[in-house]
């Protein structure tokens, strides 16, 4: 039965009274991510009146000690100047309590603590667990969460409880259901929150708004007026450290089977019936990833490539290649670089070309959509000096400046006919004149509000390795194909232009 | 140009947001629009050659706003060194419109490909990006280096004259490219497209006995001028001329499209100053009994005065054109400002580089 008192009542804001554990508080997620976006959320009075957060880790630290670290890391990473007097205020709700994952023990001492702090507030708090550890924690704690009784059921408990995790949602598709599973022992579908930070970041989810708020967009999204699709993840930096890690992942599964699909099923879904319904969303996104055309062993010789970096320039600076980077072994086949060519086979989008790209050590560090149209007849400009004429695009910086922009043809002033692009664009910082706040802070407030809109589901994750299944296979066979090499600082090697030589298409310079 | 277009010196890593905070000053200033719809990467060379493009990027500001790279190698240089200005013109009465200049100097060419890395960093995205090799000495590594960065290269071929090598390597590269020196030519294309938009010349057009160019050209006996080789080049490939042959007492052999015999003559009159087109001959077959020699014939008369003889077997009459002349910099200006068409452009230099290859006794060029 829906809550009665809901309907045509204006969406919360601030959520109910809550108290997050982090597991993983000493990591490098929670100090430059976690603790800063709360902060901020502090600052813009978004958190509820009652409210804690208590880092959980292996390590013994006391409360002061905990604050006094994570104090450090909000004046780094916050994108606002810490103010003593909200930090004085804030710091008060923040308390640490020693947990061995794997030790049962611990989460019945966890739940005291919870349940002493709640007491000492008068207040009923919801618990939100956070994952910042890697996944194969995720098992024994969920585990262990459950057995301490802090996991209630969501038709019959007094309080909400969910936990929130992070990607990498497994390894391949078996290792994605069996976590799935994991999970599930422990929790329901409705209580797990999975994190792609890219659907925190407001120009991704401009792109509902976008497409459904403007009259004039959605009838020309399709293949009558689409010629192709370009979408570019691009990060300046290498491994930075990451490199045992990495090197078992490949930017692949670092990078395209989350943020790269999440963006493409939002650019490509058919109206969901509600934006206000999460499922709504969701279910027009499991479609997008069904309709993907899967890929036969021949598809992926001739429609993907993948590629790692050698040494070179990056902004002036000279960087080692990937197997000289520390931690790399000599042998690695690991990607740093892939491209893909995908076709959505529906009625939307059936022929269109759908090109992805991602990699590292990239000359700068930007995230594009663009749209490209198809082009018009030329002949009304015969004779003139005009080339050919340019297709006009529609781009979508997601990072670093949030934008939209719409490249048109016109005139230039003067006595002759002549065409050029222009661009017509809105960039976030010059139209709203405040800052985005960071991806985390938007989700970490849904989390809280029980809003899963911008959380993937099960089945998302699961079709999206689904997609990438034949592409892993290949790559990982007794004849994979080659894993070619590209300069750092350059946009990849020409093997990647050759997937959109056909169609005569060529990457966007970024 | 006012205060703000002093530059600034910045970190590699902080030009982009060195660039923010020149505006974010300027604003309640004035009227300060910031303007770009291109990338531009302009060679310049050395520190002197820096000193002299300023007057270029104002111009350039105005009719092609742009983002501007300027790399420049400076032996005094400790390493790659980098500042940023934004340089704002009153277009209005308050209005003024800015271009952002990024300049990136190190001490030898052979550090450039640090200061790509810096100018492919800094691209604004998804704009087309422009190459000029405004220092012509710039060695074709670095041009080759810069050259994939870019969708056209902006050259002058006039200032390449000397370097044929060099031309011909640019021929091949696989940009669009704008030869001011092929803008120079427009007042003799127009006049030859004119002349010949006049349906009594236009008919004499397939009884072409002969053309004649002659263009000035500096650097002694023999040598060539591009304004003679891509006049000519355009004429032939205009009309489809085949070349067959070419011997210095009688010039090219050339064939049109109908198997006529069409006999070219190039030819140079060396000047120990500046290399410019003097003279476009067409002679025709007579069609009627009447006297008189059908031809049309181009002489300058002066800098800046093309004269015109034309006549068709019969009637006969005199007419004049206007020439542009002056600094590189009026045709840099014009062909942003008014523009140019170069669609033929490459054909042209095509065909001007074969008869040029021919003259020397190489054969073809490769």
């Amino acid at each position: 039965m829906e809550n009665p008192f809901a309907e045509g009542e204006n969406r919360v804001i601030r959520p109910p009274s809550t108290a997050v554990v982090i597991f993983g508080a000493t990591g490098d997620l929670t100090h430059r991510k976690l603790i800063p976006a709360l902060y901020n959320l502090a600052h813009d009075n978004y958190l509820p009146a009652e409210f804690i957060v208590v880092g959980a880790a292996r390590s013994k630290l006391s409360d002061q000690e905990f604050r006094a670290g994570v104090y450090e890391s909000v004046k780094k990473h916050s994108r606002r100047q810490v103010k003593d007097d909200l930090w004085k205020s804030f710091s008060e709700k923040i308390y640490y309590q020693s947990v061995d994952g794997n030790k049962a023990e611990d989460f019945v001492e966890l739940r005291k603590r919870l349940e002493e702090l709640c007491r000492k507030q008068s207040e009923d708090f919801n618990y939100l667990y956070y994952l910042a550890v890697a996944p194969a924690h995720f098992g024994p704690i969920a585990t262990n969460l459950r057995a301490a009784g802090l996991v209630e059921d969501v038709r019959e408990g007094l309080r909400s409880t969910s936990v929130v995790i992070e990607k990498p949602f497994g390894h391949d598709q078996a290792s994605a259901v069996e976590l799935n599973k994991v999970l599930r022992n422990a929790f329901s579908e409705k209580q797990i929150y999975r994190i792609d930070h890219y659907l925190g970041k407001e120009t991704v989810q401009n792109i509902l708004v976008f497409r459904f708020a403007n009259g004039i967009f959605e009838p020309l999204w399709n293949h009558k007026h689409v010629d192709h699709i370009q979408i570019s993840v691009c990060e300046h930096l290498g491994v930075e450290g990451r490199a045992p890690y990495f090197d078992k992942t490949g930017i692949m599964r670092d990078i395209v089977q989350n943020h790269l699909f999440q963006v493409l099923s939002l650019l490509c879904i058919e109206p969901p019936i509600s934006l206000s319904d999460p499922d709504s969303i969701r279910d027009e996104k499991v479609k997008v990833m069904r309709s993907i055309k899967r890929f036969t062993r021949e598809d992926v010789l001739s429609k993907t490539m993948r590629a790692r970096y050698s040494k070179g320039f990056i902004n002036g600076q000279a960087v080692p290649g990937y197997l000289e980077e520390e931690g790399v072994p000599k042998d690695s086949k690991t990607d740093t670089f892939v491209a893909m060519k995908l076709e959505i086979d529906n009625w939307r989008w059936f022929g269109v070309p759908i090109y992805v790209r991602a990699g590292k050590r990239m000359p700068k560090r930007i995230t594009e959509i663009t749209v490209y149209f198809k082009q018009p007849p030329s002949s009304l400009f015969k004779g003139r000096q005009v080339m050919e004429l340019e297709q006009n695009v529609l781009a979508i910086q997601v990072q670093p400046d949030e934008g939209i922009s719409l490249k048109i043809m016109s005139k230039t002033p003067g006595p002759r006919m002549r065409v050029r692009p222009v661009e017509m664009d809105f960039t976030y910082g010059g139209s709203f004149g405040i800052p985005s706040p960071d991806a985390y802070e938007r989700l970490l407030l849904d989390s809280m509000k029980g809003d899963a809109t911008l959380f993937t589901r099960d089945d998302e994750i699961e079709e999206s390795w689904d997609l990438l299944a034949p592409i892993i296979e290949t790559w990982e066979s007794k004849e994979p194909p080659p894993v070619y090499e590209y300069p750092a600082g350059t946009w990849g090697c020409s093997e990647a232009s050759q997937l959109l030589a056909p169609s005569k298409h060529s990457w966007r310079s970024l | 140009m006012g205060a703000e277009n002093a530059y600034t010196k910045t970190s590699v890593a902080g030009i982009a947001g060195t660039l923010k905070g020149l505006f974010t000053s300027l604003e309640g200033q004035g009227d300060y629009k910031r303007s770009a719809n291109t990338n531009m990467i302009l060679l310049v060379g050395g520190v002197k050659e820096l000193e002299r493009v300023e007057g270029l990027l104002e111009s350039l500001s105005l009719t092609h706003p742009s983002r501007f790279f300027l790399l420049y190698s400076d032996a005094k240089l400790g390493g790659l060194e980098t500042s940023v200005a934004a340089k704002c013109l009153l277009v209005a009465k308050s209005e003024h419109v800015c271009c952002e200049v990024v300049r990136i100097g190190v001490p030898n060419e052979k550090n450039l490909a640090e200061a790509k890395s810096v100018v492919q960093a800094n691209l604004l995205t998804g704009m087309s990006t422009d190459l000029f090799l405004y220092y012509p000495a710039t060695s074709l590594q670095t041009v080759d280096l810069l050259a994939p960065l870019a969708d056209t290269l902006f050259f002058d071929s006039r200032a390449l004259e000397r370097e044929q090598e060099k031309i011909n390597h640019i021929s091949r590269m696989p940009l669009t490219l704008v030869d001011f020196e092929w803008v120079r030519l427009a007042d003799w294309r127009d006049a030859v497209k004119a002349i010949f938009d006049r349906g009594a010349v236009m008919s004499l057009l397939p009884f072409t006995r002969s053309i004649r160019v002659v263009a000035s050209a500096t650097g002694g006996t023999n040598a060539a001028s591009m304004a003679g080789l891509l006049l000519t080049g355009w004429i032939v490939s205009r009309l489809g001329l085949q070349v067959h042959g070419y011997s210095s007492r009688s010039g090219f052999e050339c064939k049109d499209s109908s198997g006529r015999s069409v006999k070219l003559d190039l030819l140079f009159a060396s000047d120990s100053n500046e290399t410019q087109p003097l003279e476009i001959a067409f002679h025709f077959e007579r069609q009627t009994t009447h006297s008189g020699d059908p031809h049309v014939i181009m002489e300058r008369e002066s800098a800046d005065r093309l004269e015109i003889s034309v006549d068709v077997g019969g009637q006969s009459f005199n007419t004049s054109r206007s020439l542009d002349s002056g600094e590189i910099s009026n045709f840099i200006v014009r062909y942003f400002s008014v523009g140019e068409s170069i669609a033929n452009y490459r054909a042209a230099l095509r065909k001007g580089l074969e008869l040029e290859s021919l003259r020397r006794g190489k054969g073809l060029p490769n």
